[in-house]
This record gives structure tokens, C-alpha cells and sequence, in this order.
């Protein structure tokens, strides 16, 4: 009978613990991100990552807003009043080992995700080869405009320097410590990419919504670089590819302020896109443009004075209503929704018009009739005969707040005049000055032994 | 709360007269043991429901009949039987020999006190019913060496942080883990009511913790949950408290607004002349621009300030007190429970239900919690056992915010904006404005189409005190434990054991921004909601195998097998646009997000363990454990943990005639053990992360590369120490010393941005923590009376880097480096105000033609030059600890228990923030008030201006010496000890005071002084002193 009962027990026991020794699976369930490798199998898998990457640009410390700030603040357009103490570093050219760190994180992640699309084998993948192809071309477009948004900040050109940005052209790559490529040869490889991205890209695939990139953007991007390095033959051929195209309009002037809070409009080449579901929020650029809550960015009085009457560009510029009249003058026309559902145009028809007519007056062409072709879309005078510093003054007028006059007043050489006390820098910055280069991020120094500071850091 | 009150005297009448019915024959007398009388010891007639407890002078009358056997019994003592006779009175010395054989709470399983050969310290329930913790963690403070506990501020039911003998992981959880009844908790530690708990352990060093392997390196917090007794007739006990309470320590002081007005004048004034205006156009300008400047104007002049910087009058419109507004100073505090115990020769049970509401210290914020567990154990054959611990906990919390800068912080509130701007609306006269019901608006200072007293330049758009009543931050919490087990004797020396348990936990966040006030106005307001579940099993199989082999060598042996599942599934939407009134998603007009996700972490486990002693004298233990990870890659899953430890009982051997010293034991152990907490789910796997999307559009960026070769941090532990007892153990104590070194630490090791990747998470860098602890307990009064014991525990422990992937990290007020603490400040030098123009000055150094420091230092007034050095001043106390007493004069007792820090450094950037003057508006301090003004002037508060300036930068002009001393719980009770309580079947009845937090003594004041381990300030709600009045019954 003892020996029953124990028995008994030794079975109950053995019943215990083949209950308990299931072999417990300690691979991972995947719910809801996906493994890298073998992650790409189609031209949709694809896509997404290209979602992704656009969506790298719509950061507010890229397209979002801090780029286009960036630029603005630094001139003699606007400055940043300290309401809630955004952009009074950049602003006064005040860096600190780290503060100028958005533009260089979020444009090499966005770089990252365009090589990881370009890095795919497109013969190896299912469904549409040639729509993939189509988004590789898109990707080789992101990495050339990039990695020149970075450059214009980074880059020694600014005070005569040779050195340049790392250009990253593969994503995880053996060269995991990239050093500085001249700035000569960044040029190349930007110019070299978007040739590649015309190549690859099939322009029965472009989206009518311009919230992708197109086959002709790569034309359009590249006016805009070879306009900024002064290389005017390839401004001019790549600007009239755009405009020969005819795939653009200047926009009329009644719909010239409307137009700026409209999506994808006939003027658009290319925009990122926003909407009531997926924005910036506060972070946006409407919202640091204007109102109480941000409202860091004022205009300086005298950009009053640029315009003739009847220009309807003037339009653009008023008094906050959420101030005393005659208190806080602001943009109030471009960006207008004040909770940031507007696209952000990233290249447009005028400004192609623009990069044409200076690469024209460089090259002794037509430059009076191209330009006037804008200004008599405005209610502008039109011109007779035209300068460079007109040409310049035409940009400041379309593009402002655009986040353009920075760039253009370092890439002719002049200085950046300090012309009201309100302006954030001490006193005016001269042509060739160190502190037109962003320093290189601290965090970028400490990790990469071969990575090199910008003088006067 | 007078219902209920009500409800209870009518339930605790009708027992009293079932009792009276049953009533017999009186018996009375005194329980004692050899030392004295015995309080607490439980008396009942065997076979019945009749109990009755001793009170403190060991008495007690219970009724029963001739010829009833009277059963005696006190926790680890011989149970005394009596079979009652003619005589009514029965006094009875228990027998007190298994007094000594004290048993501690270790991992999987308990020891007899003598058998421990590593750090363990244990609190029991006489330590959580002197205090009123929300939390069971505040319970550690001040009572236990080596346990660091910062409280979470002034909101109920947050957790405090806890750190076990240091620091010793940086990007890895270093929260120690929690074992509530043999099993990891994952709920949150809020929901056990310190009602059930009978016991906390806290396991320190690697012999007590390795069995937990994995997660023991920070450390072990074991909490055992009361359970009843076998043959032990039902006990009762009833408690209830209310009390109040208000903020702990005083808000820094703030200047009065008809001083600030004149001190912002100024500064606006040196703000022109910065910008270059000669004094008088200076002067001039500030006159007529000062209130424009400001905003508000509280005075009935246009110009209210003069030339000479003096107002023109005093008198004030308005002058807010946003302390008294946003501040709760009587927050009700009020506590009820009940715990009903008790068992058969076969089953016991112990049933509590606890229900506590406690308003925090900020307006609105509040927090209750019910609570009930039910612990029950059968022996269903003689060799066959089986219980269940069950708990189900709910919790409601408003939870504005507490910390932080952002507009609707309370405290960032009080000291931002000056009380020279008005709670509400002014219209632009400076008359209150009303709504269409009469009600005064909440002012948030951005009110459309008015000049004066419309804008206000600090924290425009947002009104923290109509944030705190407009706004909606609820967290539900509910807590689900079911923990059952079986254990089976299969011979007398082998013991099968199996436990299973589930948890669920629920937390419901809902967030509620209003539709036409603050921030969320221009979107027509905003609602978010997110729901956690969490689900966790855990199974134990526990084989156990002890005997005795050639009489002293005892041997006992475990083997383990555990295996763990925690699911995370959370589900979270956000809508906006509401009308008024409505603040549910259904009623947002614009959907603006919708996530959830699910994400499962699993851990295998084997594990054994090995004790041995030889005569009780010498004592040896090891253990191992091997645990597998979902965590990490195939190849390095699986973690190997163990420990070694033996001790030697000296008084077994020597001192055996000794009057002096009554024990003497010297114990050491050594340990290896992992950390893989607080990394996410799957670190190693380079993912790509969906939900980037671009409007209707799936996007994917690619997450942080990862190492596939990720794997444990990992603990080496080295512990020694001496436990002694003097003069019969009327003065006890213990002293270790440890050494704790964590290499392999997971860290998120900086990548060059430009590759696209900011970092990668791997295994680099190596700190370590060494440090010592002391205890010291002793019976100062013995006597029939008075009786009078104190407790003392000191620590200290010393943080050291010992490896970094880089030279150096700055990570804020703090340089990393090795041989460097995590926690040493490494900021500017404040070199005080230069007399002829008032700027502030930093040390610099001097630097040769190369670039390198000579050595030599120079003062600059640029704030950017100054070098940063080493304060040699860190945020970690060099000795923190606690001094308790307990005091018992007759039917009175006194408990109480200070704690203390020494040592440690605070910045204080809460003060700087009211030290500054270059944005106007903001509040300040009344120190600003002995700034330099004109050339000359000796003083440490520089030049106050509007102009672009550094002064209130960070450097040591802000940082304080943060020694302090707290009486955290004060306990003053009277026993009522009457014939009649005992006739009414009353076993005792207290009633007390309660007091937490009554004082604080402190060096640098205006701030708590527990804000972080890092010594920095984020704006934090103050902690509460809490007064309340309690009454106890036992029946």
C-alpha cells in the first residue's frame, strides 16, 4: 500500500513536469517591425522605404522647418524675435559644439534610406522592374539634393575652403568611418547622381500629386546646383530641359498669394507633403512663422521697401492680427494654414525661370526676356537690361522666406549686412567669413576619428 | 466616509454581541517568555472560533468552558496547550529557544538567519504601519542600508526611484527586481497595498541574488504577502486613517511684484543702454515702453514707473499668488482596511481589502486605490499541499503634470511667471472680464483683439491653473494576480514544489486638452487614449532535497527549471476637434491617429542551488543559474550566473563563556550576474520600423543598426561582512563591505551621423560600485514599563567609470570619463561680478602657444570662453542612512524614523531660472535684489539687463551642498486597555497619530532635497507632509 501511494506521487509528479519542460521558443515574434535582411522582395517593398525616406525630409529639422529657418534667419529678411528662444544660435552665428547637429542627422538618415533603395538589386525583385527602377531614380535625386542642402552649410566653399561633405553612396557600407571629400568632387557626384536619376526614371510613373519625385526634378534640382557652383552651361542646358518640357506654368498673379496654400499646383516640381493627419504640429513651419505660441521669425521693416506697388509678391508680407497693428510684421502668405497642413514646396517653376535667366546673363544669352517673363506675371515693372545684383534681387522677391537668400548672398560673395539692431548677429558678417560653414557636429567628431573640424571651431 | 464609518461600528456591534452570547466563564492571565511579558501572542479554545490576543503587557481574559483546551502560540515559538480547570486565571511562559531561529525571505525559498552568508535585509509590516506609502517602495527609505530611494514628488501613487548598493548600468534598466511571492512582478508597483505585505527582503549581494540570475544584478526586492496559520482561529483587524496634508519643505521665496516691477525696470532700462542709448534715452525709453514691454499693467498710471526707477504708486489691480492657486496645502488623505486571518488543521486563509484616497500636492491630483487579496493554503493529503495567492487591485489617477517645462508644469509655473500677471482676464482698463454666466475667464494671456493686458510675454497661451481644471490626465490601472502552486513531499527529504502563475495588467491613459482654452484651442481640443495590456506566466519546478548525514553535516539541494512570458499589447488613438462638454473619441471631428502594437519577451531558465553546513557552524553555498533570452541573438542567449559563500558562526566556537559578545559571524560571498532589462524587445536585430508614413502612404525607415552580438550586461559582486550581537543580543548589528563591478554594459555606442545611423547599440564600457553599510540595532529600556529600542543605518557608495568606447561623454551638468564618477558635476567656474561694469565672470584657463593649459587661470566675462572643470563636488551622498526609535511607556508608543543624506551636491536651475532677468516678465527671486547696480559695487549677483547675457548660465554659481535630515514618519499611539474592551471581544484597540515628512532640516532650501540621482531639478511637484489620526482594532 506504501508503496502504491508512492507511485501515486512519483506520477503526479512526472505529470508536473512534462507540463513545464515545453521547450520555451526564444525567437522573436515580429509583431510589428520587419527584419532587414530579406525585407525587400517587390517594387512595394520598395516604395515603402521610399515613404520613408520622404518622410526623413518632412522633419522640422529639415523641410519641415529648421532648414528653411536656417536660411532665412541668417540674412538681412528676417530675425528671430526670442519669443520662445528658437533660432537665436543660428541666428546670431552663435554655434555651439553641438546646436547646428538637426540638419547634418536628419539629411544623412534621409541619405541612409535613399542608398538602402538604391543598394537593392532591382532584377531580383517581384512585380514592376521598371517602377522600381523608377523609385531608385527618386532616391538618387533625395541623395544629390541632400547631400547639397548639407553642403552648402558645411562646406568650406563658403570662405574659399576645398574641403567638403562625406558623399555616402552605400548604405552600412565597409567605410563606416566616411572622411571628407573635396568639395569638387561632392559637385560630381551630386551632378553624376541626378544624371543617373534622369536615366533610371520613366516619366509615365511620375505622380501627378509633385509629392513624389519626377523624372524632370532631377533637371530641376540640377539648375539649382550648377546655378549655386557658377557652373552656367549646365544651368542653362538643365534649366531649358524643365522648361522645355512644358510641363510647368508660372503661376498668374491673381493666384500668386492663393497659390501658397494650395497643394500641387501648376507652378509645383516637386513638394513634401503635408496634411491635417500627418504634420508638424507646433514644430511646423507655420507656427514659428506666426501667432503667440511660437512666432519667433519677424520681418525686417525694409523688406517693405523691395517692392514696387501692384507687385502682388508684397502680398505675402503683413502685420500678425494676433498682434497690435503695426507690432509684429510677418510672413503671413507663404505656409499660410497656422497649423502646418500646407506642403513645402522643394523646387518650383520660377525659380527654374530664375536659375535660366542668370545662367543666361553668365553665358551672354537672353536674360532680359526670361526674367520678364516672371515679372510681368507679378504686376512688376519689367526690365530693360539686367545685372546679377537684379537677378539676386528678383530671388529675394519670389523665393522669400523660401529659405533661399542665405545661399544666394554667400554664393556671390557678398556679406551679410546688418542693417537693424533687431537682427541677431552683432554686426554685419563678411564675404568670406569662417562662421558662413556650420562647425561640424561634435557628436559626428567623437565617433569618427577621420572626420575633420571646420576652421574657427 | 461617515456611512462607512457607520457601516463598520454596526458590523463591529453585531459581533460583539455573538460574542457576548457565547460567553461562559472568564479566564484571564499573562503570556510571557523568559525576557518577559509577550505582546501579540494569539489565545483561543482549540476546535472554535474563540480568539483573543494578548495586549502589550502580555494579558489577556478570553471565555470558555471547563474542560476547553486553550491553545497559545507567537510566531517562532512552541505552541502551549492548557486545558481549562476551575481556576480563571492561566499564566503561561512559552518557550522561547526558537526565538533565535529568526527566518529571512531569500530567493526561491527561505533560511534560518544564521544560515545567510550574504547581504540580506529584511522590513517587516511593523515597518510599513508607521508610515503612509502609497507605494511599498517609499518603505525602503531610511530603513534599509544600502537601498537609495528617491521619492517620486507630490503625486500619489508614483513610484520611487530605488537603487540597490549604486548605480551599475547606464543605458540599461538599473532598477532593481521586484519577486512579489516567489514570482517576477509586472504590473506596476503601485497597485500592492503595504496592508498585505508581511514582509519586504532586500537581497543585495550575488550569493542572495544570483538564483535570479539574469535580472539580479541591481539587485532583489522580495515582497511576501501575509498569509494565515494553521490552527489559528480567525483574527480580525480593522484600521482607518484620515488625515491632511501640504507641501514638505517651503517653496523658494519669490519677490513681492511692486519690487519685481522696479528690478524688471531696471533691467529693461540696461537692456537700452546695452543697445547702445545714452542713460537718459535709456531711462526715458524704459519709462514710456514698460508697460508696453511688459504687456499687463497691474498700476493705474499709463507710466507707472518714474525716471528715477521708483514706482509712481503701490497700488496694485491685481498681485496673483499662482502658489496658492496651483498648490493643494490641506489635501485629504484617507485609509481603510481590513485583514481577516486565520485556518483549520488543513487550511488557513488571510483575506484583506484595502481602500485608500490621497489627494497630491498639486491641485487636482489625486489617486485611489482598492485592493483585496485573498491567500489560501490547503493540505489536502498529508504529503500533498496546494494554495493560491490571488490579488486584484484597481487604481484611479489625475495626473496633471507634475515635472518638466512644459507651459502647464505647476511648478515650472510658480516660478516662471511673476505675480505681476493676473490669474484672469483684465480687460485692457485692468477690470475683470466675466463670461455670459458671470464666471471670471482664466487669463492665458493671449487674449485676440486687445492691446494692454492681452499678451503676456511668459508662457503666453497657457494658464497652469486653467490647465489643472480644463485638462484631463486619468490613469486606470488594474492589477490581476492569480499565483497558485502545488507541492508534493515524495519522501521526507524530497520535496517537489511547482508554481504557476498569471498576471494582467491594465493601464488606461486618457488625456483630455480643452476645445477652447490652451493649446489644443486652435484645433478644437484634443483627446488621446491609450490602453497597455500586459500579460505575464511564469512557471517554477522546484525539486528540494535536505538531510542530515553523520549528525552535523546538513545538506540541502535545489534544482530549478523556470520559464517567464511577458506580451505587451498596446492600442492608443488621438482625435480633435470637440464640442464643449464632449471629451470622448467618439466625438472628435478629426481623427488624428491610431497605434497599437504587440511585443513579447520570453526567459528559460535552469537553475540549482547548494547548501551546506557543518554543526550549524560552518556554513557553504553555491548556486548557478542558466537563463536563455528572447532579448538576444541564437549564439549568445544563453547566460551562465552563480555564486559562492560561506560564513562561520565565531560565538559557535569561541566566546562561548562570554558575558560581552553573544554572537559573532563572519560571512563572504562572491558573484556573477547579468542585467537585460530596460533594452526593448529584440536589440539585436536591425529592424525596419513601420508607422513612418507619409499621409495615406506605409513608410519604413530603417531603425538603429544593431549588434547581433548583443548579450548580457554583466555584475561581478564581491561581499564581506561581520554580523554581531553584545550583551545577550541587547545590541545588535552587522557591517559589509562590497565591491560591484559591471562590465559588457549595454550601451547606445555613439556612430559617425554621417553613415546615416546615429548609434548602435552594443556591449562596451565597465563602471563600478564599492561601498560599505552598517547596522546597529539595540534595547536601550528593558522593564516592566518602559521599553526603549533604537536602530541605526549608515551607507555610502562610491561610483567609479572604469572603461568607455571614447574618451569622454558630456551628458549635461556631467563629463564621463574613466576614472571619473556617472555623477560628478563638470561645469564653469563662477569667478563673481566684475565691480566696474557688473558682468558676470567665469574662470578660464590660460593656454600656451600649443594650445594646452598652463596651469594658470584668468577670469572672462564671456561665457563661451570659460573652461568647464571638475567641481570635485558630486550628486551621490557620501553617507545616507536612518535612526528609528520605538518607545513604549505603558499604553503609549512612540515609532519614529529620520532619514539622512550627507554629502551630496544639487544645481539648482530652478533658482538660476529666478535669477535671470533677460526675459522680462519672469518671476524672481529676492536675491536678485542685491544685484550690482553702479561701478564699484562689491556683490556676487550680476548687472540685471534684458541685453543678451549669460549670467544665469550653468555653472557653480548654482550648485549647492544638498545635506539633509527628515523625520519621514512619526508614530504616536495609545492602547486602549480596558476590561470592557475585552468583555466586548476586543483583542486591542489603538488609536494614533501619524505624521510623514513632519520636518526637514536641509542645506540648500526652497527646492526638496530628494530631486534626483543626478542632482539636477526638472520643476518637480513637492513631496507631502501628511498629518492624520488612526484607530486599530483587533477582534
Amino acid at each position: 500500500m506504501k508503496r502504491f501511494k508512492n507511485i501515486t506521487k512519483v506520477m503526479f509528479v512526472a505529470v508536473l513536469a512534462m507540463a513545464s519542460c515545453t521547450t520555451e521558443d526564444l525567437d522573436p515574434t515580429l509583431a510589428q517591425d520587419k527584419p532587414v535582411e530579406g525585407s525587400i522582395v517587390s517594387d512595394q517593398d520598395l516604395y515603402g522605404v521610399s515613404k520613408g525616406m520622404y518622410n526623413r525630409m518632412t522633419s522640422s529639422a529639415y523641410y519641415g522647418r529648421d532648414f528653411i529657418i536656417n536660411s532665412e534667419v541668417r540674412t538681412d529678411n528676417v530675425f528671430a524675435n526670442s519669443n520662445s528662444g528658437r533660432f537665436t544660435t543660428t541666428a546670431g552665428f552663435n554655434y555651439l559644439a553641438d546646436s547646428q547637429n538637426g540638419l547634418w542627422n536628419q539629411g544623412y538618415a534621409a541619405i541612409g534610406s535613399a542608398n538602402i533603395i538604391i543598394g537593392t538589386d532591382v532584377t531580383t525583385l517581384e512585380g514592376d522592374q521598371d517602377y522600381a527602377r523608377h523609385i531608385q531614380g527618386q532616391a538618387y535625386v533625395v541623395r544629390a539634393l541632400t547631400h547639397f542642402n548639407i553642403l552648402k552649410n558645411y562646406g568650406q566653399q563658403n570662405f574659399g575652403g576645398t574641403e567638403g561633405i562625406p558623399y555616402v553612396k552605400e548604405f552600412k557600407g565597409d567605410d563606416i568611418y566616411p572622411s571628407r571629400d573635396a568639395v569638387s568632387s561632392n559637385v560630381t557626384d551630386m551632378m553624376a547622381d541626378l544624371d543617373m536619376a534622369f536615366d533610371l526614371m520613366d516619366a509615365s510613373y511620375d505622380d501627378s500629386s509633385k509629392e513624389f519625385v519626377t523624372k524632370m526634378t532631377a533637371m530641376a534640382i540640377k539648375s539649382r546646383i550648377a546655378v549655386y557652383f557658377g557652373d552656367w552651361a549646365n544651368a542653362a542646358s538643365a534649366a531649358s530641359a524643365v522648361i522645355n518640357s512644358n510641363q510647368y506654368e508660372i503661376i498668374a498673379a491673381a493666384d500668386y498669394v492663393a497659390s501658397f496654400g494650395l497643394d500641387s499646383t501648376k507652378n509645383s516640381i516637386f513638394e513634401l507633403a503635408f496634411s491635417d493627419t500627418d504634420n508638424n504640429g507646433s514644430n511646423s513651419l507655420a507656427f514659428i512663422y506666426r501667432g503667440s505660441q511660437y512666432g519667433d521669425i519677424e520681418c525686417l521693416d525694409n523688406i517693405l521697401t523691395l517692392y514696387e506697388a501692384g507687385d502682388v509678391r508684397a502680398d505675402i508680407i503683413g502685420y500678425d492680427p494676433a498682434y497690435a497693428d503695426g507690432e509684429k510684421l510677418r510672413n503671413l502668405g507663404k505656409f499660410p494654414d497656422d497649423l502646418g497642413y500646407d506642403n513645402v514646396n522643394v523646387i518650383r517653376y520660377e525659380e527654374v525661370i530664375l536659375n535660366y535667366a542668370e545662367a543666361l546673363l553668365n553665358t551672354g544669352g537672353d536674360a532680359v526676356s526670361v526674367l520678364n517673363q516672371l515679372t510681368s506675371m507679378r504686376g512688376a515693372s519689367a526690365y530693360t537690361t539686367v545685372t546679377a545684383d537684379d537677378i539676386l534681387n528678383e530671388r529675394r522677391k519670389e523665393l522669400m522666406f523660401e529659405g533661399f537668400r542665405y545661399d544666394d548672398l554667400v554664393r556671390s560673395g557678398k556679406s551679410i549686412e546688418k542693417i537693424d539692431i533687431r537682427q541677431n548677429f552683432a554686426a554685419t558678417i563678411p564675404a568670406g567669413s569662417t562662421v558662413l560653414a556650420y562647425p561640424i557636429p561634435q557628436g559626428e567628431l567623437d565617433a569618427n576619428s577621420n572626420m575633420t573640424q571646420n576652421p574657427g571651431y | 466616509m461617515k456611512t462607512r464609518l457607520n457601516a463598520w461600528l454596526t458590523l463591529i456591534l453585531a459581533l460583539v454581541v455573538q460574542v457576548t452570547l457565547a460567553q461562559e466563564k472568564l479566564i484571564t492571565g499573562i503570556v510571557s517568555d523568559d525576557t518577559g511579558p509577550l505582546p501579540g501572542v494569539s489565545v483561543f479554545v482549540k476546535g472554535t472560533a474563540n480568539a483573543v490576543e494578548t495586549d502589550f503587557d502580555g494579558n489577556y481574559n478570553i471565555s470558555a468552558n471547563v474542560g476547553d483546551i486553550l491553545v497559545f502560540s507567537y510566531v517562532g515559538m512552541d505552541a502551549e496547550e492548557r486545558t481549562v480547570g476551575q481556576e480563571s486565571v492561566l499564566n503561561v511562559v512559552l518557550a522561547s529557544g526558537n526565538l533565535l531561529e529568526e527566518v529571512v525571505i531569500v530567493a526561491y525559498g527561505t533560511q534560518s538567519k544564521a544560515a545567510v552568508v550574504g547581504a540580506v535585509s529584511q522590513i517587516d509590516s511593523s515597518v510599513l504601519e508607521t508610515q503612509q506609502n502609497v507605494s511599498v517602495g517609499s518603505a525602503l527609505q531610511g530603513s534599509v542600508p544600502g537601498v537609495t530611494v528617491i521619492s517620486g514628488g507630490g503625486q500619489p501613487g508614483e513610484n520611487p526611484t530605488i537603487r540597490v548598493r549604486g548605480v551599475g548600468s547606464i543605458n540599461a534598466s538599473a532598477e532593481p527586481l521586484i519577486i512579489v511571492d516567489g514570482v517576477q512582478f509586472s504590473g506596476n508597483l503601485n497597485a500592492i497595498s503595504p496592508d498585505e505585505v508581511e514582509s519586504m527582503t532586500v537581497l543585495k549581494d550575488a550569493s542572495s541574488t544570483s538564483l535570479y540570475g539574469s535580472r539580479a544584478a541591481n539587485g532583489v526586492i522580495v515582497i511576501t504577502t501575509k498569509k494565515g496559520s494553521f490552527d489559528q482561529a480567525p483574527r480580525i483587524s480593522f484600521r482607518a486613517t484620515a488625515g491632511l496634508a501640504n507641501i514638505a519643505v517651503p517653496l523658494h521665496e519669490l519677490e513681492n511684484t511692486n519690487r519685481f516691477s522696479e528690478l524688471q525696470w531696471e533691467a529693461i532700462r540696461n537692456g537700452y543702454l546695452d543697445n547702445g542709448d545714452p542713460l537718459d534715452t535709456a531711462n526715458q525709453r524704459a519709462v514710456d515702453n514698460f508697460v508696453s514691454t511688459m504687456g499687463y499693467n497691474p498700476y493705474d498710471s499709463a507710466t507707472p514707473i518714474g525716471l528715477d526707477g521708483k514706482l509712481v504708486s503701490q497700488d496694485l489691480k491685481w498681485n496673483t499668488d499662482w502658489a496658492e492657486n496651483l498648490l493643494n496645502d490641506a489635501a485629504l488623505r484617507q485609509e481603510y482596511s481590513m485583514n481577516v486571518s486565520g485556518g483549520s488543521k488543513q487550511t488557513t486563509y488571510m483575506f484583506s481589502a484595502n481602500y485608500l484616497s490621497q489627494e497630491g500636492s498639486i491641485q487636482t491630483s489625486n489617486f485611489d486605490r482598492l485592493s483585496t487579496r485573498l491567500n489560501i493554503t490547503s493540505e489536502i493529503r498529508d504529503w500533498l499541499q496546494v494554495g493560491l495567492n490571488s490579488s486584484y487591485s484597481t487604481s484611479g489617477q489625475n495626473f496633471p503634470t507634475q515635472s518638466g517645462s512644459s507651459f502647464q508644469s505647476p511648478i515650472q509655473w510658480i516660478y516662471s511667471v511673476s505675480s505681476y500677471y493676473p490669474l484672469y482676464r483684465r480687460d485692457s482698463q485692468g477690470e475683470l472680464i466675466q463670461d455670459g454666466f458671470g464666471d471670471y475667464i482664466y487669463d492665458y494671456g493671449n487674449t485676440p483683439g486687445q492691446t494692454l493686458n492681452a499678451q503676456r510675454p511668459v508662457l503666453g497661451g497657457e494658464n497652469a491653473v486653467g490647465a489643472l481644471y480644463y485638462y484631463k490626465q486619468d490613469n486606470k490601472r488594474d492589477n490581476v494576480s492569480l499565483n497558485s502552486f502545488i507541492k508534493a513531499d515524495i519522501t521526507e527529504n524530497l520535496t517537489w514544489r511547482t508554481q504557476a502563475t498569471y498576471q494582467k495588467y491594465f493601464f488606461d491613459s486618457y488625456s483630455y486638452v480643452h476645445n477652447e482654452y490652451g493649446y489644443a484651442a486652435n484645433v478644437g481640443g484634443r483627446v488621446s487614449q491609450n490602453r497597455d495590456y500586459t500579460r505575464s506566466t511564469n512557471l517554477i519546478n522546484q525539486l528540494t532535497f535536505s538531510d542530515t548525514f553523520a549528525e552535523n553535516h546538513n545538506v540541502k539541494v535545489d534544482l530549478i527549471q523556470e520559464a517567464f512570458a511577458e506580451e505587451l499589447s498596446t492600442l492608443g488613438a488621438q482625435g480633435t476637434g470637440f464640442l464643449p462638454n464632449v471629451d470622448v473619441l467618439n466625438g472628435a471631428t478629426t481623427p488624428e491617429g491610431v497605434s497599437g502594437y504587440t511585443a513579447e519577451q520570453r526567459l528559460s531558465s535552469y537553475l540549482g542551488r547548494v547548501q551546506y553546513n557543518y554543526g550549524k557552524k560552518y556554513y557553504l553555498e553555491g548556486s548557478y543559474r542558466r537563463d536563455g533570452s528572447s532579448k538576444f541573438a541564437e549564439d549568445v542567449r544563453w547566460g551562465g550566473f552563480f555564486s559562492v559563500g560561506g560564513s562561520w558562526i565565531i560565538t559557535e566556537d569561541f566566546f562561548q563563556d562570554s558575558e560581552t559578545v553573544s554572537n559573532l559571524k563572519v560571512r563572504a560571498s562572491y558573484g556573477e550576474l547579468g542585467n537585460n532589462a530596460g533594452i526593448g524587445y529584440f536589440p539585436y536585430l536591425s529592424l525596419y520600423e513601420t508607422g513612418w508614413n507619409e499621409l495615406e502612404n506605409t513608410g519604413v525607415i530603417l531603425g538603429s543598426v544593431a549588434d547581433p552580438l548583443l548579450t548580457w550586461e554583466k555584475t561581478a559582486q564581491t561581499n564581506i561582512g561581520v554580523d554581531f550581537g553584545f550583551f545577550n543580543d541587547r545590541l545588535t548589528g552587522s557591517i559589509d563591505w562590497f565591491k560591484k563591478k559591471s562590465i559588457d554594459l549595454i550601451y547606445d555606442k555613439p556612430l559617425p551621423i554621417s553613415t546615416g545611423n546615429s548609434s548602435i547599440k552594443t556591449n562596451v564600457g565597465s563602471i563600478s560600485n564599492t561601498g560599505w553599510e552598517l547596522l546597529l540595532t539595540s534595547v536601550n529600556v528593558e522593564s516592566e514599563n518602559i521599553y526603549w529600542s533604537s536602530s541605526l543605518n549608515l551607507s555610502s557608495v562610491k561610483n567609479n567609470i572604469d572603461e568607455l568606447s571614447q574618451e569622454f561623454f558630456i551628458t549635461g551638468s556631467k563629463r564621463w570619463e574613466v576614472g571619473r564618477s556617472l555623477y560628478d558635476f563638470w561645469i564653469r567656474d563662477y569667478a563673481g561680478v566684475d565691480p566696474s561694469n557688473g558682468d558676470a565672470l567665469w574662470y578660464k584657463d590660460v593656454l600656451d602657444a600649443e594650445g594646452n593649459p598652463t596651469g594658470e587661470r584668468d577670469v572672462t566675462n564671456s561665457y563661451a570662453e570659460a573652461t568647464r572643470y571638475y567641481q570635485d563636488k558630486t550628486s551621490l551622498p557620501s553617507v545616507q542612512g536612518g535612526f528609528s526609535n520605538f518607545v513604549k511607556v505603558k499604553n503609549f508608543d512612540l515609532n519614529f524614523l529620520f532619514n539622512f543624506s550627507l554629502g551630496a551636491y544639487v544645481y539648482d536651475s530652478t533658482y538660476a531660472g529666478l535669477m535671470d532677468y533677460t526675459s522680462v516678465g519672469y518671476a524672481s527671486h529676492p536675491d536678485a535684489a542685491n544685484r550690482w547696480t553702479t561701478p564699484g559695487d562689491i556683490t556676487d549677483v550680476p548687472r540685471l539687463t534684458t541685453g543678451q547675457n549669460d549670467a544665469t548660465s550653468q555653472s557653480n554659481r548654482f550648485l549647492f551642498k544638498n545635506d539633509y535630515l527628515r523625520l519621514k514618519s512619526l508614530n504616536f499611539g495609545y492602547n486602549i486597555a480596558s476590561e470592557g474592551l475585552s468583555n466586548a471581544g476586543f483583542s486591542n484597540a489603538r488609536i494614533y497619530f501619524q505624521g510623514d515628512n513632519l520636518f526637514t532640516v536641509q542645506s540648500h532650501q526652497g527646492i526638496d532635497p530628494e530631486q534626483s540621482l543626478a542632482g539636477t531639478t526638472n520643476s518637480r511637484s513637492y513631496p507631502q507632509r501628511i498629518y492624520s489620526f488612526g484607530l486599530t482594532f483587533d477582534f
